[in-house]
Parts: C-alpha cells; structure tokens; sequence
C-alpha cells in the first residue's frame, strides 16, 4: 500500500486554483495552479525506500 | 510468536515489479479514457464533415510539408522511448539514457514544428467549425505531449539519480505506455485532419 502523503492535497489544491484561474481568465493564476499540480505529482510519484524493508539493493518502485 | 510475525513480514515482496505496479492498471485507465476523449472529437469532425461534404474543407489539400515530417519526428522518439525502456531492462545504462533523452528531444521538436503549423494556418480557433475542431484536437493533442514530455524528464531525472534497475523499473514502462498512446492518438489526429480530406475531395 502507498504510505502516508499530503500530495493528494497540494494536488487538488492546484487543480483548484488552475481551474478559478482559467474562469477568471487570469491565466497567469491557471498556469501556477498546473506547476502546483505537477509538483505535487512528482513529490507523490517520487521512489522511496520502503521503510523497513530487508536492506534493498536497490530502490523500490511501485 | 510477534517475532515469528516480523520474520514473516520481512520475507515478503518489497515492492511491486514492472505491470504489477498499481501504477500500470492505472495508465492504462487513463489510455482508456483520454482514448474516449480524442474519439469523440474526431466522431465530431467526420459527423459534421460527412453533412457538410467538401465545401466544409477550408483547405482541400492541407499541405504535409511540415506534418509529415513531424509526424516521423513523433514515431522516431515512441521508438527511442522504447529502446531507452529495453536498456533498462536489460541493465544498460548508457542506451537507456540515450534511448529517454532523444526521446524527450524529439518530443520537444515536434512541439517546435507544430507550432509553427499552427502559425502558418490561414484560419483560427473561431473562424469556422472545422477551425475549432482542427485548434482544439490538435491542442489537446499538443497538451498530451507537453505532459508526456514532462513525464519522461521526471523518468529521465530519477534515471540519472540511479532510481532504476533491471528489476525495478515500472515508471519507466508507465511512463513510455503514455507517450506510445500519445504518439498512436497523433496516427489518428494526422489521418483525420491531413489525409482524410485528400480521400473526400
């Protein structure tokens, strides 16, 4: 199971204000809402050890 | 008895491998529903482009000078992609990064090209029907590679940091199923708004 994260969050938060942005055509206000998306993707997708397992040799994805 | 219970523990798998990521069964319900996406906007350009016949056409012959080309720029990296994914699968580190950097190039060049095509369009977004049907296909085409483009930096970065190995490489092959569906949608995309009208006039 994917551990505890706050990504899912900061994600919809982005999509939020991505979308107010866009009906506000303050474009400028969508394209921050995108980066903020795309930041808390690559934090939520970025590959971590799982903690306790048996000494990896490599990392773990998943 | 707890300590049996942690020895248990620590003998199972450490993390899913390849397609038995929860990740992949998730790409492809996302392949599916952008699929669904792109035809129904292609059903919307032959539904209206069957009624209107070929008057509808702002341009007969649409010119291939620059989507032909693009169009092998596209299927080149899908098969750069896929040799970098063949490099991490069988632990060559050198053609992977090859591979997803070309790859990421080529993507970034058809972005170029298809850009200027938009340039050199005679019509615009709200000249006509097949104006906004050519405008918002091919954008959102042009937003899926943007995206997958980003994606394949991300891999190409995790790759640099050692992330991957011949075992444990499922974004990789995430990522690279993502851009063979957005390099397949532009097959389609090219068919409908370059050839098809050669084959209705």
């Amino acid at each position: 199971m994917p551990g505890d994260t706050t990504s899912p969050f900061w994600l919809a938060l982005g999509l939020a204000i991505a979308f107010a942005g866009a009906l506000m055509h303050a474009w400028w206000l969508a394209g921050a809402g995108l980066a903020l998306c795309a930041g808390a993707l690559i934090v939520w997708f970025w590959p971590r050890q799982v903690r306790g397992a048996p000494q990896a040799a490599e990392p773990i994805d998943g | 008895m707890a300590e049996g219970a942690v020895r248990t523990l620590a003998a199972l798998p450490i993390g899913a491998r390849g397609r038995n990521s929860v990740g992949w069964p998730g790409m492809l319900c996302l392949i599916a529903t952008e699929s669904a996406l792109f035809a129904y906007l292609l059903f919307s350009y032959f539904f209206i482009a069957v009624q209107r016949g070929p008057a509808w056409l702002p341009e007969p012959h649409p010119s291939l000078a620059l989507a032909g080309p693009n169009t092998l720029v596209l299927l080149v990296s899908s098969v750069c992609v896929w040799w970098g994914e063949q490099g991490v699968k069988h632990g060559r580190r050198g053609q992977h990064l090859a591979g997803l950097g070309a790859g990421i190039l080529l993507g970034l060049a058809f972005l170029v090209v298809q850009a200027f095509e938009w340039k050199a369009k005679r019509f615009g977004l709200d000249s006509s029907s097949y104006g906004s049907l050519y405008f918002t296909v091919t954008g959102f085409h042009m937003a899926h590679v943007v995206v997958g483009v980003g994606v394949l930096a991300v891999v190409f970065l995790w790759s640099v940091l050692g992330y991957f190995s011949p075992r444990h490489h499922a974004r990789m092959t995430i990522a690279s199923a993502y851009w063979h569906f957005v390099d397949v949608v532009w097959l389609a995309v090219f068919s409908t708004f370059y050839l098809s009208p050669y084959v209705m006039t």
